[in-house]
Order: C-alpha cells, then structure tokens, then sequence
C-alpha cells in the first residue's frame, strides 16, 4: 500500500504539487491522467524520493518515506519507468537489466530469462548499445529494467509513449498480469490504455487531484473528460 | 504524383551486420504530406537520420529537388531546404525560447560568421518568430527557459525550430510523442498551419495524427516499404492490420 | 640486437610504471569522467610517504603499502569531501583539482623540503643481469611483472564485476540510476580511491625512474595524460597499450636521437590525436548531460540573471536604459583613469598586472565562457606573443612598438590557427587534456631551444615600448594608459563579438551542438574562429606582458598561467566578460599580498582559494554583482522610437521572475 497524504513538492521556488493525496492499494493498478505539464511525473518522482515533499507524508505499508535517499526508497521495493525512458547510452541492453537485478530473498520472482521471456527483441538486442535501440525498444527496456528490481510497486510514466498501438496492446496485457503480484501506479496520456487497464483512476490538474472514480465511471463523466482531459 | 521534392534510391543502411534499411526507394511530392508508420525499430528514425545526414548511408543515393545530397553534412542539406525535428527533445534547454526561435531562424543564413551584428536587430527574424509562437500560442512565453516548459510546449518547440528555416521538406520524427491523445488533433492543426507549402515527412504511433494528417502513407517493416497507399487503402490492408493496428486500434482507424 | 633489446626493455618497464600511474586516470576519467589532474600530485604523496614509511620501517613492501594507503586516502578525502558534488562539471574539476595539486605540493614542500630525493632500490633487487654487452637491473623486471600483475588483477575488477557497467550507469544517468536503488555514492568513492591507491603504489616503485621531486607532480600527470589519450580512457587494455607505446617510444627516442627525445612522445600523441582522435582502443568521449541534468542546473540558477544579457536589445533602449547598462563600465574606466596619474610607482606597477591579466581572462573567456571550449594551454597563445617580442627586441634589436605589437599578435593567430585545428579533432575532456599538452609543449620548445629563446635564462632586456615619436620616453603611467586602451579595446571588440549573433551561435554550440549542426551551423568553423580570436586577443595580452617584465621566461607559457587564467575566468564568471576583469583584480591582488606576507605559503592560499571558489561560488562573482546591480534599475523607460524593430517586449526583471 502506497500512500500520499496532503505532498506539495516545489521545484526551486515554483510550487509544482499543491497537495496531493492519493492510494494505491496492495494488487492494483491506479491509473493517473491529465494534461501535459499538470504535474503527474511530479507525483511519480516526489514518491521516489528524486524532488522530495517539501510538505506532507508519503507512506509505504505505514512506513513514512519522504525524505529518504531515492536508492533506499527504490530498495524498500519500488521500481521506477521514467518518462523518456532513462535508458543508459554506453550500457548494452543486458548491462541495463543486470546492473538493476536485485534477487527475492526467496529466489523466485524475475530474472534474465524471463524478462527476456516477455521481450524476445531485448534478447536479439542484448550486446547493442542502450541509446541505438529504437524508441519502443527503449521503452520495453525501461519496463524490463525495473522489473529487474523485483520491486512490489512499479511507477510507470507514460509507458506507452512511443509505442506501436500493437505494443500498447501488449504492454497493457503485461501490467495486468502484474496485478497479480504488484501494485501499480500510472501516469499516462494514452486515455483508452489507461481506462482499460486500471482499477482506479486520479486525474491531476495543476498540481492537485480534481477528480477521482473508477474508469467505467469516468467514462461516462462526459463533463469531467472534457473538463480536464479536452475530449469528449 | 508531382514533381518529387525528396526522393531516395535504393537507400541502405546497416550497423555491423544488421541491415536496418534495405534498399528504400522512397518520394515524397511538392507540399505532399506522407506519414511513415511501422512497428517499432522499424527503422523510421534511422531513416529519418540518414535523410538528415545525421549518419552515413551505406549505400544508396538521396536527392533533394533534384541535387544529390548522398554525402554532405546536415548542414549543407538545411542550406538546401532539408529539415528535421526529433523524436526525443533536442533543444537549447538553458536558453530563452525566443533565443531558440532566434537561433534556429539564424541557422538559415550561409555564413554564420556575422562578429558585429546582433541577432536581436534583425527586424525579419523578429517578425518571423513573432508569427511562428503566436501560431502556437506561445508568444507569451518567450522569455521563458525552454527548460521550464511543459513537456507538450516544448514538443511544440522542437517542431518550430525545424521549420522556422522555411524549408522544403521538413522530417518529423513522432512529433505528438508524450502529447495526450486527446491533444493529439489540436497539434496536428497547429502544424498544418505552420507547414502550408511545404512538404511533410513524418512518422508517428499515434494513428489519429496519422490518419488527420497524411495524404499518403508508407509502411515501413523490418527496413523495407512495405506497402504505400492512401489512408483509406492502408487502414484496410489486411497485413498492416496485422503487423501493425492490431485488433485494439480498428477504432483509431475508422475515425480517418 | 642486444642493444635493442635492452632499450626494448628499458621501454617496457618504464612502460609498467605508466600503466600503473595511468590506470588511475584511465578509470576514472574514462568511466567517472572525472578530470582529476591532481593524479599526478597523488602519485608525488605515494612516493614521498612511501620512502619516508620504507626509512622508518626498514621494509619495502611496507613502504609501497604505506604510500599506497596515504594516496588512497588523499583520494578518499578528495572525492567524498569535494569531487562528489561537482560531477560532470568540468570546469570546476579542474578547479578543484587544480588548488589540491598546489595544496598537495606546498604541504610536501612544507614536510621534505624543495631538494629532490633519490628513489631506493631494495637489497634483494638490485642485481643485475648481463644481456650481452649490456646490464640490465633486476628490479626492471620487477616493474615489468608487478605492472602485469596489476593490468590483469585490474581488468578482472572492471570487466568481470557489474562495477564498471554501474558506474558508467551512475554517469549517463544518476538520478536513474539511484532510483533503481543503486548507492552511487559509495562506489565513486571506492573506486577514486582505488584509483589513488594504485596511483601511490608506483609512486616508490617508480621512483628510480621518475625521481622525488616537487615536480614530478605535474610530470607524471602529464605522462598519464598521455597515455591515456594514446591507448583511450576506459579500458585496462587500451591504458596498458598505450603506456607500453609511449614508454617504448622515450626509450628508443632517447637511445637513437636524444637531442630531440623529449618531443619523441608528443609528436606520438599529436599523431594519434590526428588520425584517432578516440585512442587506440578508445570509444568517443563525451560528457552527456541528460535534459533532465540541464533542467535541474537550471532550476539550481533559477534565481540568477540567465544568459540573456543582450536581450535587453529586443526593444530598443531608451536613454536612462543605455546609461544603466554602461555605468559600470564608464565608472570603472573613470577610476582606471583616475589612478593612473595617483597611484605610488609600486602599486601602478601592480595595477599595470591586473590589466594584462585581464586582457588574458576575456580573451579565455570567449572561448571557455562563451564557447564552453575550457582550455588549459591557453597562455601557448600569450607566451608565443611575448616571445615573439622578446626575439625581436632582445635578439634583432627591433624597438619600435607599432612593429612589436601586430608582429606578437599575428603569431598568436597563427599558433593557435594551427593549435585549435588539432585540438578540435577531439571535444569535451580530450580537449582540455590536449590543450593542456600543447601549452607544455610549447613551454618544453621554450625550455630547450636555448639559441633563440634563452633557455631556462629566458630573453632579458626588452625595454619599455618605443612609440616612435623623437623625443618622448614612454614612462611607468605612460605604459600603464597604454595597456588600458589595449584593454578597452580588446574588451570593447570582444563585447561586441559576444552579442553578436556569431556570440550567440557560439552559446548554441555550448549548449547543444548537434542541434546547431542540423539547424545549418558549420559549429566547426564557430568553434574554430573562437580559439582564433581568443588566441589573438591572448597575444595582446603577451605582448605587454613581455613589456612589464622585461623579460620573457618559459613559465609564462606554462601551465601555472593558464590555470591562473581560467581560476580568474570561473571566479570572475564565465560567459560574463566583466566577470573575468574582477577575477584578475582579486587573483592578481591576492597574490601580492600574500607573497608579501606569506611568500611561502602562497601556493597553499592560493590552492584554497581555488576550492572554496569551487564549492561555494557557483558561476563566479559576477551574477551577484549584476543582481546587486539590477537593484538600481530604472523604470523600464516607454518607448518613443522603435526604429523598425517590431515589439518583442522588454525582457522581464529578474528580480520578480
Ligand atoms: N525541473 C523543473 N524546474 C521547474 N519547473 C518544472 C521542472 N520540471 C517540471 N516543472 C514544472 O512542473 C509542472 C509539472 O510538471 P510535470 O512534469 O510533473 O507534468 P506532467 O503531468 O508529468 O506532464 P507531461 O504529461 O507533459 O509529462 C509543470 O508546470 C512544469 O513546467
Ligand atoms: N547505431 C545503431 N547500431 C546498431 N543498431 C541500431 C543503431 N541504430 C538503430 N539500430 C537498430 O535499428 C533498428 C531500427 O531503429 P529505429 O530507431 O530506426 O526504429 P524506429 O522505426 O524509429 O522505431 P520506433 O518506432 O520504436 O522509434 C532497431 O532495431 C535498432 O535497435
Ligand atoms: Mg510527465
Ligand atoms: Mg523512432
């Protein structure tokens, strides 16, 4: 269970998040949605610990992690898709998912193999270097690289930018069947993936939550869709 | 189809052993709008990169309006109307956006050696950026560090620098990528506002944009074309359907 | 062919002894892309505490571990205090480690005293073998082995581990890395340290070749700089064959042409640099900074002036507008002026140094400020100026200033026409170290060539500057107006380049060249005109420097100066030009106070001086100056005439923003 209780997170001196509070329970994907600029990649990196809270409390299962080291927070079992992917240029694909590997104290959970598994192009691709693949590959990677950490809750951001509407496809069906062991938190832009796959859904705009239900309600909120996603 | 503003024969390119294009023959009109799509590493960007001069053909030939420009630098190819935007924002981050408008606007000039003047004088570039944001309603941020923008005005950015050059052809490399799907549409019209009489490459995911934008398309798989084709014939094709909508996507499709 | 063997040995130990002292640099400038030039000095601690732990102790192995822990430590303090936090800021790596070679030196002086001392040899090494003709000493071979050992206990370490592939992770991308849940932190310590230890290692055990002494500090980094270049960074294989290569090429260049043995290396290096400019099993080198690491610089600046000090053009100015922007400078030109004809002899002469030395910061400023080129050979240019000077007036008789003056300037046009087009063969760090091994080139010419340049004697006797005008003598206070026009001038030319839309471009090239490329710039040739300019405005510099000394000795074309240059640069504030005026006044000042107080200990102040300035001063004196200064601001004045510029507004106040 993740938590955020009342985070106002400020970029130098410009406040970026005006209190949010949000829940992202144990075995769901919550999804996140709004315009560019209103402040979801703010969320995903103050969670993270990369621009902590200046203000209020993120927990994880009861545990108060604002404030920590990003690596201690990435080692309390979080993983972290960037937006823009964060692929390292000079590491070949296979560098990228072992420099990330961290192992379950039982033994199970991902490996190699079965990241390589669900990405059969990142196994072709495994000697090149992280900045030569294309776009999309770059993107499976950044998913394959976190799940790597066998983390409980995964942070995605915009993982389907750059995708082909066929990887979409897939990618949706790969974090439903994350559900299964982790929970889930995701900004997205690409509405009808996000509507498709998330249990719940925040919209963010200007830095606060405005709106939150689940996605069958949303999508028959016509007048919040307009409001603050301009479609209708 | 008209006279061919960009054409390409046969263009190769490989890395080591791995063909990523091979042997592309490829036109685009006067003021035609072709949209590329195709799975990912495909090799839209790599061709995109080659076009550009960003890296080396292997072997093939490239003509821009008629001038082979198969092995000149990328600045050489923009003297001679050839533009390019890119997948992932490449922009000045630490300077003002009118100082990226400006920069890009001087770029078209031959000789860059200009040790007295000032760029702030030249009353055609102030004019010029001046329509260029408020075409794209970003006039009022001008004084802004580009770093500052949000990610969707900045993906607006990174298209106007390409095309603040007047260039014939400009090349744009998933230009909504990062924009909401929603916005999608919005963007496409700023930029046939900005693009009229020139001509369009681009390529895109987002079918949407594709499908608003482009007279044509051409689908790029595994390095080759293929299949061209209008957007109704392509939305059709029972192969593209495959390798590339599937299912998920007839809906995007349909709305063209 | 016994000889040849012997100097094929000779060469191959000697190059063990590079190995060890370059992998230090190689791992951590090819994988942290730190630029520590302070490896050198390191290497000096792990010698001088290894002889005097090996004299207390009676052991050699102890002594070599003893200087290997204390230059480890130094390392330790080095990047856990200090270097941590300026990663990928080149600029002030250099600094930094550019005040802890001056620290590091002084407190060595301080401790063993200026005289050299003798390496030692132990008891069970010393035989030697007979190869023919020729003996060959066994602790030779004992090098040899003992650098394999390490090359291969190195290469397990870097390529057998995840180590490597983590750090070069933490580079590319830091913040992702961490949130990965990788301690960087940790590592980049450990392995500086690392580094540093194997450093001090060889600093005994190479001590019969390279000598004790104060100034194998800057030798041996710049021995390792060279290999590094030549093999590539990165790499254990790339460093071991590159330090095989140039330890073969001194010995066989000392057995068949020791007059020109010296140079032997360099043309090695100028070779490598111009047809692989990467090394020999180098990848390209470049620092990238990810957009989210140039946001982030800028969020931290986020309160500071931004570099859009010509913007205030856009709308054309009004009268108070003009007068506001020039009051600083008709002000300060008004005090030069005035202090002139009042200052005691003394501190006129004093004064006269500030403004030469002026000249050079603003001249290295449009290279490094404007073009980010940071160069540390910068003072070739000015010191081929003033030898230029000091050949005609001392050698060929030649007084007359107006012959002096444009023949100084035109060679430091050409030196550096020549110097910048193989440097720019290479970009980021190479530059710099390539930069930094032209100007000791250049220093060595001036050092050897004793017919013309006088040697280590240097040229005496140049008299002040004859105008040609019968009659008139050109005295103290005529001298001192006569560098201060050259200074308004070069500073006036300059100004105008910078705000030029050349000076802009330039900004574009240092801020994201490839973008410039395919925007249509030829950002060779920007990059290329820059150093010309700033090369020549440097041989200004020369000339009067020539002139106020008197004299021209080969530490003017040293490394001191052009790190005197660019400390006066990054304290001042690049990309600012009157940044670098005041960097001049307080390095000039500072150092005439304290060698009259403290004529020892300068060094270490002055090596102080560079690390706070490093740590504390992020971009100099200069924008807390200007935000002091937009305090005064008038109101934005209406404006009357637009003279056919098109409204683009006046650019906000900083202040607000
Ligand atoms: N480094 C920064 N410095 C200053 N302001 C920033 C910085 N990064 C983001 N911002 C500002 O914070 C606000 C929130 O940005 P954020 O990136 O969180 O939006 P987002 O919802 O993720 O948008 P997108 O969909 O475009 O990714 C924006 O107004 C942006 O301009
Ligand atoms: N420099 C390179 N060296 C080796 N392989 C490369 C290089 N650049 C690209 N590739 C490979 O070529 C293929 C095509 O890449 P490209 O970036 O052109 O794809 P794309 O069509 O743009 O895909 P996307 O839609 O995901 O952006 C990819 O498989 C990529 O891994
Ligand atoms: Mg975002
Ligand atoms: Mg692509």
């Amino acid at each position: 269970m993740l938590e955020l209780q009342n985070v106002e997170t400020f970029y130098g001196e410009r406040q970026a998040l005006f209190g949010v509070s949000l829940a992202v329970p144990k075995g769901a994907v919550v999804g996140m949605l709004g315009r560019n600029g209103m402040g979801k990649t703010t969320i995903i990196r103050t969670i993270m610990g990369i621009n902590p809270p200046r203000r209020g409390s993120v927990r994880l299962n009861g545990r108060e992690i604002a404030g920590l080291e990003p690596d201690r927070i990435a080692r309390l079992g979080i993983g972290f898709v960037p937006q823009g992917r964060g692929i390292f240029p000079s590491l070949s694909v296979k560098e990228n998912l072992t420099i990330a590997e961290r192992r379950n104290e039982d033994g199970t959970g991902w490996t190699l193999e079965k990241v390589y598994d669900a990405f059969p192009i990142l196994k072709k691709r495994q000697r090149q270097y992280g900045n030569l693949l294309s776009g999309g590959e770059q993107q499976m990677l950044s998913i394959a690289r976190a799940l790597m950490t066998n983390p409980d809750t995964l942070l995605m951001d915009e993982p389907s930018e750059g995708l082909a509407p066929m990887v979409v496809n897939d990618i949706s069906v790969i974090i439903r069947e994350l559900k299964a062991s982790h929970s889930v938190l995701l900004a997205e832009q690409h509405m009808n993936m996000a509507l498709a796959v998330a249990d719940y859904i925040y919209i963010i705009n200007k830095g606060t939550v405005v709106h939150e239900s689940s996605p069958e309600e949303l999508s028959n909120n016509v007048d919040i869709c307009r409001r603050f996603l301009g479609v209708c | 189809m008209q006279t061919a503003v960009l054409r390409t024969e046969n263009l190769s390119k490989s890395f080591g052993g791995l063909d990523v294009l091979s042997g592309i023959t490829f036109s685009a009109g006067e003021n035609e709008n072709v949209a590329i799509i195709g799975p990912n590493g495909a090799g839209k960007t790599t061709f995109f990169n080659v076009l550009g001069g960003q890296l080396p053909a292997t072997s093939g030939r490239i003509f821009l309006v008629g001038q082979e420009v198969t092995k000149l630098p990328p600045d050489r190819r923009l003297h001679l109307g050839l533009a390019r935007s890119y997948q992932i924002n490449n922009l000045f981050f630490t300077l003002s956006l009118l100082d990226n408008m400006l920069l890009a606007l001087y770029g078209a000039e031959h000789s860059h050696l200009h040790l007295l003047r000032s760029l702030y004088g030249r009353r055609d570039y102030a004019e010029e950026a001046r329509r260029m944001l408020e075409l794209m309603e970003l006039w009022d941020k001008r004084f802004e560090i580009v770093a500052a923008l949000s990610y969707g005005d900045q993906r607006l950015v990174e298209i106007a620098l390409s095309l603040a050059t007047k260039p014939k052809v400009v090349l744009l490399d998933e230009p909504t990528a990062g924009l909401p799907t929603s916005e999608a549409l919005g963007f496409a019209a700023k930029i046939r506002r900005l693009t009229t009489d020139i001509t369009l490459v681009f390529c895109a995911h987002d079918m949407d944009l594709v499908f608003n934008l482009a007279d044509r398309i051409a689908v790029l798989y595994f390095g080759e074309i293929l299949c061209e084709g209008t957007p109704g014939e392509i939305s059709c094709n029972a192969k593209v359907q495959e390798i590339y909508l599937g299912q998920g996507s007839k809906g995007a499709a349909g709305n063209a | 062919m016994e000889r040849i063997l012997t100097i094929f040995l000779i060469g191959i130990s000697f190059g063990s002894i590079l190995f060890l002292l370059s992998a230090g640099l190689s791992l951590t400038m090819g994988l942290m892309r730190i630029v520590n030039l302070a490896h050198g000095a390191i290497f000096m601690v792990g010698a001088y505490v290894g002889l005097a732990v090996t004299n207390i102790t009676g052991h050699f192995t102890i002594g070599l571990l003893g200087g290997a822990v204390a230059a480890g430590l130094v390392g330790l303090i080095m990047e856990a205090g200090f270097l941590r936090r300026l990663y990928k800021q080149e600029s002030g790596q250099v600094l930094l480690t550019i005040g802890f070679i001056y620290i590091i030196m002084n407190v060595v002086q301080w401790i063993w005293g200026a005289k050299p001392l003798s390496g030692i040899v132990p008891g069970s090494l010393s035989a030697v073998i007979g190869i023919g003709d020729f003996y060959f000493p066994v602790f030779r071979f004992f090098m040899i082995g003992f650098g394999l050992l390490m090359a291969v206990l190195l290469w397990l370490f870097q390529d057998k581990t995840k180590v490597g592939a983590t750090i070069r992770a933490g580079m590319d991308n830091r913040q992702v890395a961490t949130a990965l849940g990788i301690n960087l932190k940790r590592l980049f310590t450990a392995v500086f340290a690392l580094g540093s230890f194997v450093a001090g290692l060889c600093g005994l055990l190479g001590a019969p070749l390279m000598g004790i002494n104060l100034q194998v500090g800057w030798d041996a980094l710049l021995l390792a700089m060279i290999v590094v270049i030549v093999g590539g960074t990165g790499s254990v294989q790339g460093t071991l064959l590159g330090a095989m290569i140039i330890g073969l090429v001194d010995a066989f260049g000392k057995a068949y042409f020791p007059d020109i043995a010296y140079f032997a290396i360099y043309v090695a290096l100028i070779l490598i640099l111009l047809f692989r400019p990467s090394g020999l099993l180098g990848r390209p080198f470049s620092i990238q900074k990810t957009a989210e690491e140039m946001t982030q610089s800028v969020t931290l600046s986020a309160k500071m002036p931004l570099s859009i000090p010509a913007a205030t053009g856009l709308r054309k100015p009004g009268a108070r507008q003009r007068l506001y922007r020039l009051a600083p400078f008709i002000g300060a030109a008004c005090v030069l002026i005035m202090l002139g004809p009042l200052l005691p002899s003394f501190y006129l002469g004093m004064l006269t140094k500030v403004l030469i030395y002026a000249i050079f910061a603003i001249s290295l400023d449009l290279m490094m400020g404007y073009g980010g080129l940071t160069s540390m050979g910068h003072a070739a240019f000015l010191g081929v100026a003033g030898y230029t000077v000091g050949i005609l007036a001392v050698k060929e008789g030649i007084g007359l200033f107006w012959v002096l003056l444009p023949a100084g300037i035109v060679v430091a046009a050409l030196i550096s026409a020549i110097i910048g087009y193989i440097c720019l063969r290479v970009s980021g760090t190479y530059f710099l170290l390539v930069t930094i091994a032209f100007g000791q080139l250049l220093a060595i010419v001036a050092t050897k060539w004793y017919k013309v340049t006088g040697g280590t004697d240097g040229l005496v006797g140049i008299k002040r500057p004859d105008l040609g005008i019968p009659g008139f003598n050109l005295g103290p206070i005529g001298f001192y107006f006569l560098v201060f026009i050259a200074l308004v001038v070069c500073f006036a030319v300059l100004y105008r380049i910078v705000t030029s839309a050349y000076g802009r471009a330039l900004v574009g090239v240092r801020e994201n060249e490839p973008r410039m490329r395919s925007l249509g710039y030829n950002t060779w040739r920007l990059k290329y005109v820059a150093i010309i300019i700033s090369g020549t405005v440097a041989g200004v510099a020369g000339v009067f420097l020539a002139y106020y000394y008197g004299a021209m000795v080969p530490s003017t074309l040293a490394i001191e100066m052009s790190t005197a240059g660019m400390l006066m640069v990054i304290l001042g504030g690049p990309g600012t030009l009157f940044g670098p005026f005041i960097g001049a006044i307080v390095v000039v000042l500072g150092e005439n106070i304290s060698l009259t107080y403290v004529p020892d200990r300068w060094p270490l102040i002055l090596g102080g001086i560079f690390i706070l300035c490093v740590m504390l001063l992020r971009g100099g004196f200069a924008p807390y100056l200007s935000r002091l200064y937009q305090r005064f601001r008038p109101e934005p004045a209406r404006i009357t005439d637009l003279g056919g510029v098109p409204d683009l507004g006046e650019v906000p106040d900083l202040r607000e923003s």
